[in-house]
Parts: structure tokens; sequence; C-alpha cells
């Protein structure tokens, strides 16, 4: 049983460390149809653009993608944890 | 984050709402894509503050809703075997990412500005999203039969259908 979340999570950190480097940085179908049709000029900057991992980098760095990812990966998952937990079912007794 | 190339100039990326459904099932599996939807927003600036709500809404609940029904309807052929299943996760998918895409050129048609034709954003949306649902499809697919093949017990369309667990001391 632990084997599968093990190999779950070593998976996991793999594609966000290591594979996220070979991701495309074209725009994305919703970003392309807004600056294809011109909606995009109405957008404004994201309000966290300046913070440390904006756009999986490191200070803006694109060689910190991989510690991104994998930072990424660690906080849904411990965020995961902790809600889960609260949202448990809890057992009648005890 | 990681986006795929479908076009020159154009890319796209994994979506989850049936992927999700199919296994952990519809309403875990909208909390899940919420989490990383909200983690995306605040922590690696994509997606915007202000569309939070709209990306809920299209990706967490309207795709995994889609995705989850569309996978129910065709849970017959997923309980066939690892082809069956395979099938059924790459159409859920696919149904889910054009299906929260229309979930946009709804929104636009509402309440969007900058008053472009709203047959021009469909036609645009539509025809990216055809694309990247392929990709979705094929990412589901794998991923779904990968869990499937090692613990069937895990896939929440398979619940009931699934060989019992050898229990072992």
């Amino acid at each position: 049983v632990k084997k599968f979340f093990i190999g779950f999570g070593v998976v996991s950190l793999l594609i966000a460390g290591v594979l996220s480097y070979f991701a495309s940085s074209s725009p994305d179908g919703l970003d392309k149809t807004v600056e294809d049709t011109g909606i995009a000029e109405h957008a404004r900057e994201h309000p966290f653009s300046g913070s440390t991992f904006a756009d999986y980098a490191f200070g803006g760095d694109d060689r910190f993608t991989g510690l991104a990812g994998v930072l990424g990966v660690i906080v849904v998952l411990a965020i995961s944890f902790g809600l889960f937990w609260l949202l448990r079912k809890k057992s009648p007794q005890s | 984050m990681i986006n795929f190339p479908i076009l020159p100039g154009a890319s796209g990326h994994l979506l989850g709402g049936a992927l999700a459904a199919i296994l952990v099932g519809p309403y875990v599996g909208a909390l899940c894509v919420t989490i990383v939807l909200v983690v995306q927003a605040l922590m690696f600036a994509d997606g915007g503050l202000t569309a939070l709500g709209a990306n809920v809404t299209n990706m967490a609940l309207i795709g995994t809703a889609t995705g989850f029904l569309v996978a129910v309807a065709l849970r017959k052929v997923a309980e066939r075997g690892k082809g069956g299943l395979a099938a059924v996760a790459f159409v859920s998918a696919f149904v889910n990412t054009l299906v929260a895409a229309t979930g946009f050129i709804v929104e636009y048609a509402i309440g969007g500005v900058g008053g472009v034709e709203i047959g021009k954003v469909a036609l645009l949306m539509w025809g990216l999203h055809a694309l990247i649902g392929i990709g979705e499809g094929m990412i589901t697919a794998v991923t779904v039969t990968s869990v499937a093949s090692i613990r069937p017990d895990l896939v929440y369309l398979l619940r009931g259908s699934a060989k019992p667990l050898e229990v072992r001391s």
C-alpha cells in the first residue's frame, strides 16, 4: 500500500521537477483566443506578478522552474492533507 | 504548469476535471482541482485573482461535473478492461475540455469586456480546445490506466466492479 503512494510521489516530483523544463511557453488556448481577438488589451497585470515564484521561476530566473514545480507539489499536498483531514468523516465514537 | 504544444504559437495544459472525477469522484475531485487553481493563482501568478471565480467555475465545477457524467454514462465500457477504461477516460477528458471552454464563451457573452463578436470567440475557443482536449484525453487515459493497473480499488469509477482486495498479513 505504501509503495503505491511513494511511487505516486516520485512520479509527481519528476514531472514537476524535470518534465517542467520541456513545457511549451506558447500561450494556452484561452490566452491565444484573447490575444487574437484583442480582449487581452483589457487585461491588467497580475497583482503577484513580481512575487518570488511568479511564472514558475525563482525571482524571475527560469533555471529554477524545477524547484518551483517541486515546491508547488509540496504545497498542494500539504493543503490537500490539511483540508481533507479537517473534512474527514469523524467516527461516532472516540 | 506544464503546457504541451498544440499548434505553432499555441499550447494547452491539463484542466484535470475528468481525471480527478474518475479517480476520486466528483465532489472530492472538484475540491482537488480548486486547490490546484488557488495555489497556481496565489503562489505562481498563473491565473488571475479576479479570474479565480471563473476559473473555478469552468475547470473545477463545470469540467469535473462534465467529465464525471460522461464517465458514468460510459461506465459499462470502462468495466470491460484496460482498453475500455482508457477509451472512457479519453472521451470524458475531451468532452470536459470542450465544455469548460464553453463555460468561458458563455461568461464572455454575458459580461465580457472588449465587445468582440461572440462567434469569433467561440470559434477560436472551440477550435483550440478540441486540440487541447486530445492532449487532455491522452494524459487522463495514461494516468487512469496506470493507477487502475496497480490499484484498481483506488479508481472511483470502478468501485464495486474491481476485484476485491487480497488480504495479506
